[in-house]
C-alpha cells in the first residue's frame, strides 16, 4: 500500500523524469542539507538557508511542488530533520544562544517535543535517524577527540552509546526493520561505511575507497544503501547491495551530489545536488 | 543592470537625519580614489599592478585544507582524505580537488604565523602587519596602496563583505585605514548569491533612488537643507564624499565594473552562486577594470548553523561536517573559477592574487570534535603579480602545529604584497609601514 501510495504521489507530480535525467524539485539554489521523504513520500522536507541567518526545515509537496516552512512559530534554527514512520515524530538538531546543537523530537501528534541536550556545553548531536518503531533516536555526537553514535528514547532520555571508536562516527541510519544502523566512520582514515547491529554490537566494514564515504541510507526494503562517495574525486552519490557489494555511481555529474534520502517506494532517491553552481533538491530514478 | 546603490526602499524622499548624516561621513572613504590623495610613486616597477586578497575570516583549518596530515595520529589529521596535487609530493585536503588541480597557477605558503589567537587581534595584524601601537592601527595593506597608487576614476581599494568584517565584540581595527586616517578606508561594497551588489556607503539620504540622485535640482535641494541641518565641518566632509560618491555613480567604468549581470551564465556559475563565489568574480571584474587593491572576503552568514557564530572558518564546533557540507566546496568551486578566470584573461601575471585567513585552527582535535584556534602554523596561497607558480614555501612539523622553517609573518606577507606592488621598501619607511617586513622570495 505504501508504494502505490507513493508512486501516485510522484506520478502526480508530472510523469517520472526519463532513465537517467533527474528531477529538479526546487529552483531557488540556496544552500541545503539533508532531504528526507515523509508521509508515504507525498512530501519531502530538506533544510535550507533560509534567511541570511538562519536555517530551517521546509516542508514541499510531491504533487503541486508547494512549500512551507515546516515550523514557522520558531525563529531557531533547525536542521537534519528525520521523520517516523508513521510521520507523527520528527527529530532535528536545533540551535539557539549557544554553540551547542540539541536534539529536539517533536511528537505532532501530542504537540510535545524531547530534548537530549550533551553533557558538554559546546557539544553537538547530528543526523538523527528514528527507529521504525518509533522508541529510538539515534545520532551523531560529538565527543572528545572525535565523534560517536548514541540513541535515546523519544523524550531524549536514556541515552546509550553505540560507538566507542576513533575518529568520527557519524550519519547513523537504521535499517528498514531497526535491527541495524549503517554509518559512517573515520576509524580507519577517512570516512568509510560500516554497519552494526541497533546496540552497537557486530561492526562490519562495508567500504574501502580512496575518498570520503558518508551520509548513508538504508534503502527501504533493506536490500540496498545510498551514500555519497568521493571516490572519483567528486561528490557522487553511490548505490551498493546491503553487504557492501557491487558499488555503482547513480549521479555520474561533474559537479556535487550529495545527501541520498530514499523514497519509501524504494526506486527513487532525493539528492541536494549543485548544478550550475545552484544547490537544489534533484529526483532520481534508481534501477 | 545590478548595482544597486545603498538601501533605496521608497522613491520619495524622506530627508535625511544628522546622525543618518554623521554615518554616512563617518564611513564613506576616500579610497573611492577620485581625487588623488597622494603622489602615485608607484607603477614602471610593480610586477603587480593589482592585488586582489581573498581573505578567509574565521581562521581556516590548515590540516583540513591546504596542509594535510594523513599520517598524524587520529587526534590530529581529521577525518578527510588527501588527493594530489599538479605539485609533485604535494597533497591537500579531498575538500579541495579543483585547487589540487590548478596547483600550478600559484604557490603554497606552509609556514605563516601570527601573534594572536583573538580573531580582532590577528585580523588586524594579519591585514596590516603589527599590532596596534601608541598612535593608533596601522593601516591595512590595502588603504598604503590606496594612499600610493590612487585610482583615478574607480574606487583605490574595494573591500566585498556582507557586512563588517569582525566578531560579536564589534569590527576589527585593521580593516581600513587606520594611522592614515578614514580616508584610506575601503570603499565597502556587499555582493548576494544572486549577484546583487550593494554600495551600503552610498546610503546618502534615505529615500533617494539613484533615478533621482541624477536630478541636479532635487539633490541640491536636499543638500541645502542637509546643510542648514548639520554643522560646517561635518558637512565639508559629508559634501566631498558625496560629490565622490555621486561621481561614481555617474562614472561608466564603475557602473560596468559593478555590474555583475555583464558576465555571462556560464562564468557566473563556474563561481557558484553563493555570496562568496560572486564576490571573487566581483573581485575579478573590478581588478580587471583597473582598482589597484580588492580585498573578497570570506561572507560572512555562510556557516549559520549557530546564529551567535557568524564568523566565516571559525568552527569550534562542528568543523568537519562544515567544512564537508559547505565551506570546502564552497571555497574550492569559488577560488578555482577565479585562478581559471585570471589565468584565460591574461590577468593573473599582472594580479598578485593572495588568499588567507588571520590563524590556522589547532591540529589536535578538540573535545568536542572540532578544532579552535591556532596562530602557530597556518598557510596562504599566492599566484600571478611576479609570483613563481607550483611551488611550496616552508613546511608544517609532521603534525602540522609549528614551522619546522622560515615562519612568514603578517609583515612578511604584506612587504612581499606591497613590494610586488612596487611600494619599496624606502618608500614603506617613508611611510613607516611594514619597516621590519621582509620579502618572501622563495615565491618569487
Amino acid at each position: 500500500m505504501i508504494c502505490c501510495r507513493a508512486a501516485i504521489a510522484v506520478v502526480a507530480m508530472g510523469a517520472l523524469a526519463a532513465a537517467g535525467e533527474p528531477r529538479r524539485l526546487t529552483h531557488d539554489g540556496r544552500l541545503k542539507l539533508a532531504p528526507v521523504f515523509m508521509r508515504d513520500g507525498q512530501e519531502l522536507a530538506y533544510s535550507v538557508h533560509d534567511v541570511p541567518n538562519r536555517v530551517t526545515v521546509m516542508r514541499m509537496s510531491l504533487a503541486d511542488g508547494t512549500q512551507s516552512r515546516m515550523f514557522p512559530e520558531t525563529e531557531q534554527h533547525l536542521f537534519d530533520a528525520a521523520v517516523s514512520r508513521d510521520g507523527r515524530y520528527v527529530a532535528m538538531a536545533r540551535s539557539s544562544g549557544s554553540p551547542q546543537l540539541h536534539l529536539v523530537i517533536k511528537d505532532t501528534a501530542q504537540n510535545t517535543e524531547g530534548t537530549y541536550n550533551p553533557i558538554e556545553a559546546r557539544a553537538g548531536i547530528r543526523c538523527p535517524s528514528i527507529s521504525p518503531d518509533s522508541t529510538r533516536v539515534i545520532f551523531g555526537q560529538s565527543a572528545p577527540g572525535g565523534q560517536q553514535i548514541a540513541s535515546v528514547d523519544m523524550k531524549g532520555g536514556d541515552l546509550k552509546l553505540l560507538t566507542r571508536a576513533a575518529g568520527i562516527n557519524t550519519h547513523p541510519h537504521y535499517s528498514s526493520d531497526g535491527r541495524e544502523i549503517v554509518f559512517s566512520s573515520s576509524r580507519d582514515g577517512d570516512f568509510e561505511i560500516y554497519v552494526m547491529q541497533a546496540d552497537g554490537s557486530n561492526v562490519r566494514r562495508l567500504t574501502d575507497s580512496p575518498g570520503m564515504d558518508a551520509h548513508p541510507r538504508w534503502s527501504p526494503d533493506g536490500r540496498r544503501i545510498a551514500f555519497t562517495s568521493r571516490r572519483d574525486g567528486n561528490y557522487e552519490i553511490y548505490v551498493m547491495n546491503a553487504d557492501g557489494s557491487n558499488p555503482w555511481n547513480l549521479t555520474k555529474h561533474a559537479e556535487r551530489d550529495d545527501f541520498a534520502a530514499w523514497h519509501p517506494g524504494g526506486k527513487q532517491l532525493a539528492t541536494i545536488s549543485e548544478r550550475s553552481g545552484d544547490y537544489d533538491v534533484y529526483l532520481f530514478d534508481v534501477p | 543592470m545590478m548595482l544597486e546603490v545603498g538601501s533605496f526602499k521608497a522613491a520619495s524622499c524622506a530627508g535625511l537625519s544628522r546622525r543618518a548624516f554623521l554615518r554616512a561621513g563617518a564611513s564613506v572613504p576616500a579610497a573611492l580614489g577620485l581625487a588623488p590623495l597622494a603622489s602615485a610613486l608607484a607603477g614602471e616597477q610593480a610586477k603587480a599592478k593589482s592585488v586582489l586578497v581573498v581573505w578567509l575570516w574565521g581562521g581556516p583549518s590548515h590540516l583540513d585544507t591546504f596542509d594535510p596530515k594523513p599520517k598524524a595520529p587520529q587526534e590530529y589529521r581529521g577525518p578527510f582524505a588527501t588527493i594530489q596535487t599538479r605539485i609533485p609530493g604535494v597533497q591537500f585536503s579531498e575538500l579541495l580537488p579543483g585547487l589540487a588541480e590548478r596547483s600550478h597557477l600559484f604557490s603554497l605558503v606552509r609556514t605563516n604565523v601570527n601573534f594572536s589567537g583573538d580573531h580582532l587581534i590577528a585580523g588586524s595584524i594579519g591585514l596590516t602587519g603589527a599590532d596596534e601601537g601608541p598612535g593608533g592601527h596601522p593601516p591595512n595593506f590595502g588603504s598604503i596602496v590606496a594612499r600610493q597608487r590612487p585610482a583615478q576614476r574607480l574606487p583605490t581599494f574595494v573591500s566585498l563583505a556582507n557586512g563588517a568584517i569582525g566578531d560579536g565584540r564589534g569590527p576589527m581595527k585593521g580593516y581600513g585605514g587606520g594611522t592614515f586616517g578614514q580616508a584610506y578606508d575601503p570603499f565597502m561594497v556587499s555582493c548576494s548569491p544572486e549577484g546583487k551588489v550593494e554600495i551600503p556607503a552610498l546610503r546618502l539620504i534615505d529615500g533617494l533612488s539613484p533615478g533621482r540622485l541624477d536630478d541636479r535640482a532635487l539633490l541640491l535641494g536636499e543638500l541645502d537643507r542637509v546643510r542648514r541641518q548639520a554643522d560646517r565641518p561635518s558637512f565639508a566632509q559629508w559634501d566631498e564624499i558625496h560629490q565622490r560618491a555621486h561621481a561614481l555613480l555617474n562614472s561608466s567604468e564603475a557602473q560596468k565594473a559593478f555590474d555583475l549581470s555583464r558576465e555571462s551564465a556560464s562564468t557566473r556559475e563556474a563561481y557558484g552562486h553563493t555570496a562568496f563565489g560572486q564576490s571573487c568574480l566581483l573581485g575579478r571584474r573590478l581588478i580587471e577594470a583597473g582598482v589597484p587593491y580588492v580585498q573578497v572576503n570570506w561572507s560572512r552568514l555562510v556557516e549559520v548553523l549557530f546564529p551567535f557564530s557568524d564568523y566565516g572558518w571559525d568552527t569550534h564546533a562542528e568543523n568537519f561536517e562544515l567544512l564537508a557540507d559547505w565551506h570546502g566546496p564552497i571555497l574550492d568551486r569559488a577560488a578555482s573559477a577565479l585562478f581559471t578566470d585570471l589565468s584565460e584573461r591574461g590577468l593573473l601575471e599582472s594580479t598578485l592574487v593572495v588568499c588567507l585567513g588571520e590563524f590556522g585552527r589547532t591540529p589536535r582535535i578538540n573535545e568536542i570534535a572540532s578544532r579552535d584556534h591556532w596562530p602557530q602554523c597556518y598557510c596562504s596561497l599566492w599566484a600571478g603579480g611576479g609570483v613563481v607558480p607550483g611551488r611550496v614555501v616552508g613546511s608544517s612539523d609532521k603534525n602540522g602545529e609549528f614551522p619546522v622553517n622560515d615562519p612568514v609573518t603578517p609583515a612578511t606577507v604584506g612587504a612581499t604584497m606591497l613590494e610586488l606592488s612596487g611600494i619599496s621598501t624606502a618608500e614603506r619607511a617613508q611611510l613607516r609601514v611594514l619597516e621590519q617586513g621582509r620579502v618572501i622570495h622563495d615565491l618569487l
